[in-house]
């Protein structure tokens, strides 16, 4: 193990400008990669579609307030109240599950249809999230941005797009093998010498391995992490109109951003891996330089 | 005297059966330098081999330092190049971008050796004579000095036997005269046993003893 790290911290010293560049490229291309994977095959919220019976409420009411099924009228009517004493609600509205049913407003896909909620309008978004995420009775929060209610979703992309767009992915993860491959093979071109010694100290050609395969991982793992934050920066910035943030609106406020995470990490990760993976037959050609097969 | 290498009746064929070495027979003393003449250079090539562990003989045994390399297991051999025996194939390169003295660092550590690291490395560069080349990388040295830094290479574990292939190429008479005069003093003062594959050597040395083959 100690050999392993050493070999390691050896197989860094080694990574020149040229490699760090070509590293770096790598990581901004898994980055790009998991980004284009995740707008294709993540399920993203529906746009809400207003009725013209809903059309006549007061403007500006785009936060969407799931309230725990089970619960009698005059809890649901205290829970009202309370909400209204709060500072940050400027108005809101109860719209009751049999509403819904009847037409009057279609859901979010990660609302469930037969529960009760309140529609709020509010000067100040973040507060109003921060206190309703306090109130128990409140399952689930929806905040909608006014590019939700023109615009289409991803998902309703025409088929040629997604096609353009999954060719594009391909492409990326295609780049990141080849920067890997290529950054390990300029290691391992200037690391001959070392791996004749290594062979020849009877130590295996694991031991050569493992930092390549640490590597490719890393790279992987750095670049779903980037995705991750930028995924999460633009969720934050659900209201600023940039595309893909509109349908990140939800993402902090349930369990859609632990999925991601821990998809995208693990996307990234086996990308890096496989990469790697490829370029290990470079290892067993170098060891075998003097080796004889009869 | 002990025999540290027993080479016995050992023959292998190539997956044409084209016969490669048949019946080989030849011992080595410890603390000798030794010389197998004899074959072409492939055949150098499939005994070299042979005795790293990487081909099997059809038949015969070889015995290295008391362990039967024919079936003896991988983890074993392994053991053995840590220890005891040290290889070195025509054609070793020495690491780029490494100074000599990182070189022999480098094999200290991955062996695992903590301790005396720079003692053992001014030792073993103090007997090859080329102390003063602590800080150069095998570019900015000369053919011979590369040869005494490979051999620094190959001995800075105090193995008791070292086998080389193809030793001295591309030395002249007296460069060659000069390194063997060294190895000669360190057998003498370490017990260290060295077996040469070689057909023939420039310089004539008393002191080393040649099997034909």
């Amino acid at each position: 193990m100690q050999t392993s790290l050493y070999l390691i911290k050896e197989f860094n010293k080694l990574l020149t400008k040229k490699s760090l560049v070509k590293t770096l490229a790598a990581v901004l291309f898994l980055l790009a990669f998991i980004g284009l994977i995740y707008v294709l095959l993540v399920p993203k919220q529906q746009p809400l579609s207003v009725t013209p019976t809903f059309e006549r409420f007061p403007k500006g009411h785009n936060t969407v307030a799931q309230i725990k099924t089970g619960l009698s009228n005059e809890e649901i009517n205290e829970l009202y109240l309370s909400l209204r004493r709060l500072e940050s609600v400027e108005s809101l509205f109860l719209v009751l599950s049999k509403e819904i049913k009847e037409g009057l407003l279609q859901l979010p896909s990660e609302l469930p249809g037969n529960s009760d909620i309140f529609l709020l309008k509010t000067p100040d978004r973040e507060s109003l999230l921060n206190e309703l995420r306090q109130q128990p009775q409140i399952t689930m929060i929806t905040t909608l941005s006014k590019k939700n209610l023109n615009t289409s979703s991803p998902n309703n992309l025409p088929g040629w797009a997604k096609i353009t767009l999954l060719i594009i992915a391909v492409g990326l993860a295609g780049l990141v093998f080849y920067l890997v491959k290529s950054t390990t093979k300029d290691v391992l071109d200037s690391w001959q010498g070392e791996i004749q010694i290594v062979k020849y100290s009877g130590l295996s050609r694991l031991s050569i391995k493992l930092p390549l395969l640490l590597f490719g991982s890393l790279v992987g793992l750095i670049g779903s992490i980037l995705s991750l934050v930028l995924l999460f920066a633009l969720s934050r910035w659900a209201h600023s109109g940039i595309w893909l943030s509109n349908h990140l609106a939800t993402l902090e406020s349930n369990t859609q951003l632990l999925i991601l995470s821990v998809w995208s990490i693990l996307l990234g990760v086996v990308v890096g891996l496989l990469s790697s993976l490829f370029s290990i037959r470079e290892v067993d050609k170098k060891w075998n330089v003097n080796s004889l097969d009869i | 005297m002990t025999n540290i290498v027993q080479v016995a009746e050992l023959s292998i064929t190539n997956s044409e059966d084209e016969l490669l070495l048949e019946n080989i027979n030849f011992n080595v003393v410890k603390g000798e330098i030794c010389q197998l003449a004899g074959l072409s250079d492939f055949q150098y090539d499939v005994l070299f081999n042979l005795l790293y562990g990487k081909l099997k003989p059809d038949s015969g045994q070889i015995v290295l330092t008391g362990r039967n390399i024919v079936r003896i297991k991988n983890k074993k051999r392994d053991e053995l190049l840590k220890e005891k025996i040290s290889f070195i194939p025509k054609d070793f390169t020495l690491p780029r971008k490494k100074t000599i003295k990182d070189t022999l660092e480098f094999k200290l550590t991955i062996l695992g050796q903590k301790y005396e690291r720079d003692q053992r490395i001014e030792e073993v560069m103090r007997d090859l004579l080329i102390n003063d080349l602590a800080g150069y990388r095998p570019k900015e040295m000369n053919h011979p000095e590369r040869v005494k830094a490979i051999l620094g290479v190959a001995l800075i574990n105090d193995p008791q036997l070292l086998i080389y292939q193809n030793p001295f190429n591309d030395l002249n008479a007296q460069q060659e005269k000069e390194i063997l005069a060294t190895l000669i003093d360190l057998v003498e003062s370490s017990g260290l046993t060295v077996f040469l594959l070689t057909n023939e050597l420039k310089s004539n040395q008393s002191s080393i003893r040649t099997i034909e083959v």
